[in-house]
């Protein structure tokens, strides 16, 4: 094989490995509703959260899916939240940061703290 | 003569191509505020091409939808041109990226409701505006497989 040959597929592997895993595309975003269940959210998007947490914040259960967004070049951690096994709010982590509900930015504070922890 | 009435003609089927289809931008959805009527919202969007417009009721209350093309940003797609003596050379584009975008008027009064693009409405913390989101796209797929 040439050299050339050989690069080819070098770079093919590299670029194929660093695309790598599940990630979600923009336009199956416009299917989720408010008040569908998990099931049906991971349905709707026919792809399995990479991740499951839960929390409880003043006594509310919270149940979050972690999938990647493609952004173009990048993947961002794109989040699912159900309030009683309804699906409440999604969007990037500092659209969570934002929304106007404590208990939500509460929820999503510990989920970060899981998170790191399971990196380490 | 003739070749120069196909070049003429040419020029004007591209040009009304490029006429017929104007996408939306967000200088123009800046501009949209809650309350303003269809004349204004007409004044503010301009010339952007329509894509579909429905009726749909939700909650018990009935609504009008104008959708349009958003134009959110461009892709760069490369192609390859290679010459006789096989040296290539790499072309770009810009390949423009739309997103669905709606404007909501409240019925009878004709006055903006709400205004975004299918997901930021879909998940917005307003109550009022998410729970119509279900009928408005169920709405918006029946008006466009009638197109």
């Amino acid at each position: 094989m040439s050299y050339l040959g050989k690069l080819i597929i070098s770079f093919t592997i590299v670029t194929l490995t660093a695309c790598g895993g599940a990630q979600l595309y923009h336009q199956q975003l416009v299917n989720l509703d408010k008040g569908i269940s998990p099931e049906r959210a991971a349905a709707v998007l026919q792809q399995a959260p990479s991740a499951v947490y839960d929390t409880v914040v003043d006594g509310n259960a919270y149940k979050f899916y972690r999938y990647y967004l493609n952004n173009g070049r990048l993947n961002d951690t794109y989040l699912l939240c159900f309030e009683g096994d309804k699906l409440k709010y999604w969007g990037y982590i500092e659209e969570f940061r934002r929304y106007p509900d404590q208990r939500i930015n509460r929820a999503t504070e510990d989920v970060l703290v899981q998170m790191k922890a399971e990196k380490r | 003569m003739q070749s120069k009435c196909f070049s003429y003609l040419f020029a004007a089927v591209l040009f009304a191509g490029c006429t017929t289809y104007i996408p939306l931008q967000r200088q123009q959805t800046a501009h949209i505020s809650r309350g303003a009527d269809q004349a204004q919202i007409d004044r503010i969007i301009g010339n952007a091409t329509l894509s579909v417009s429905h009726r749909f009721t939700a909650n018990d209350q009935q609504y009008f939808a104008k959708h349009y093309d958003l134009q959110t940003g461009t892709r760069q797609q490369m192609n390859m041109r290679c010459n006789r003596r096989r040296v290539c050379t790499p072309i770009f584009y810009d390949i423009p990226i739309y997103d669905t975008y709606v404007v909501v008027f409240d019925q009878p009064s004709g006055t903006v409701f709400t205004w975004g693009t299918l997901e930021e409405l879909s998940r917005s913390p307003d109550d009022a505006v998410s729970s119509i989101m279900p009928a408005l796209k169920a709405s918006y797929a029946q008006a466009r497989s009638k197109q």
